[in-house]
């Protein structure tokens, strides 16, 4: 678990990524609440879907890279 | 070397992070300083808000700076009247021979006010400076009920349709007009007379009745929306 925040004396990039696509999720709801004057709860709802979305695809995207770099380098 | 400069970068991107949460946050429910510039005015500034400016005496610069804007405007040539001010018609009421045309400005409009017609200024006069009382000529106006103590400034225009009064009207709580029209002064259709420095109403009031081109609750622009288009009211 620690190897997922800190590794060989910087954070890992997944993590700095992971953090980056929560706060940015943060402003992009934030502002959706503001212009589409959705329901709160539609919104939590929606907010989640989506960001759940990016998430998992961002995982993929990440679990996928390294795949390929650790074929590489056997 | 190279991971020092990597924890620099990644340092910077977590404190940018941490930073857009925290400001997200510390200003709810007022949006961030950081999508205020992707919102549309009434939403990058609230009323309630700007209320709250209002009560401290302490307005947010970037509010100020978009509240004092002075736009050109096209004022449409030929026989008409054209909006004294931005915002909504709030009522056309005809009382006493008089007709009583009200629009409310909100905190978004251009609070720019301009003649109607040209014309010569015949006075400016200051009213109701302190809160009105049930004598007061204006007290039964339907266009001042509701608010606190009213305050107004009273531009009249002796103009070819007759004596036009432009009321420029403030809460007793903002108490903020200013009015560049000056007595004896020639002014042309659509040119500046005064701002009113916090949202509140201007009453174009003129002799006789009239059938207007906009009705209630219709949007007006000062000085390039017709209100009205003929040679003489009636």
């Amino acid at each position: 678990m620690t190897r997922f925040v800190w590794i060989d004396g910087r954070f890992s990039w997944p993590f700095v990524v992971f953090v980056l696509y929560g706060s940015i999720c943060v402003l992009v709801a934030d502002y959706a609440w503001r212009v589409l004057v959705l329901p709160f709860d539609t919104l939590l709802l929606g907010s989640i879907v989506v960001s759940a979305a990016g998430a998992l695809l961002l995982a993929v995207m990440v679990f996928t890279t390294r795949r390929k770099a650790g074929r590489q380098r056997s | 070397m190279k991971s020092n400069r990597t924890l620099l970068v990644q340092l910077a991107i977590l404190a940018f992070c941490v930073l857009a949460v925290a400001e997200t946050v510390l200003n709810f429910p007022f949006p961030s300083p950081l999508i205020q510039p992707l919102l549309p005015p009434k939403l990058r500034w609230p009323a309630a808000e700007i209320s709250q400016w209002a009560e401290a005496e302490n307005f947010d610069r970037g509010f100020l700076a978009f509240f004092m804007r002075d736009p050109e405007r096209k004022v449409p040539g030929g026989d008409n009247l054209v909006s004294a001010a931005d915002g909504v018609v709030k009522d056309i009421i005809y009382k006493n021979r008089t007709t009583y045309f009200v629009i409310g400005l909100s905190f978004w409009d251009v609070h720019v006010v301009r003649t109607p017609v040209e014309g010569v200024v015949r006075s400016v006069d200051a009213e109701g400076l302190t809160f009105y009382r049930g004598a007061s000529e204006s007290a039964d106006q339907a266009y001042l009920k509701g608010k606190a103590g009213p305050v107004q400034q009273i531009v009249t225009l002796a103009t070819k349709y007759g004596n036009i009064k432009v009321r420029l009207i403030t809460s007793y709580i903002a108490d903020r007009l200013k009015v560049w029209a000056r007595e004896g002064q020639h002014l042309d259709k659509g040119q500046r007379i005064g701002r009113i420095l916090l949202g509140s109403t201007v009453v174009i009031e003129m002799p006789g009745q009239a059938d207007f081109l906009v009705h209630r609750g219709q949007r007006v622009v000062a000085g390039e929306t017709i209100i009205f288009s003929g040679e003489r009211l009636h």
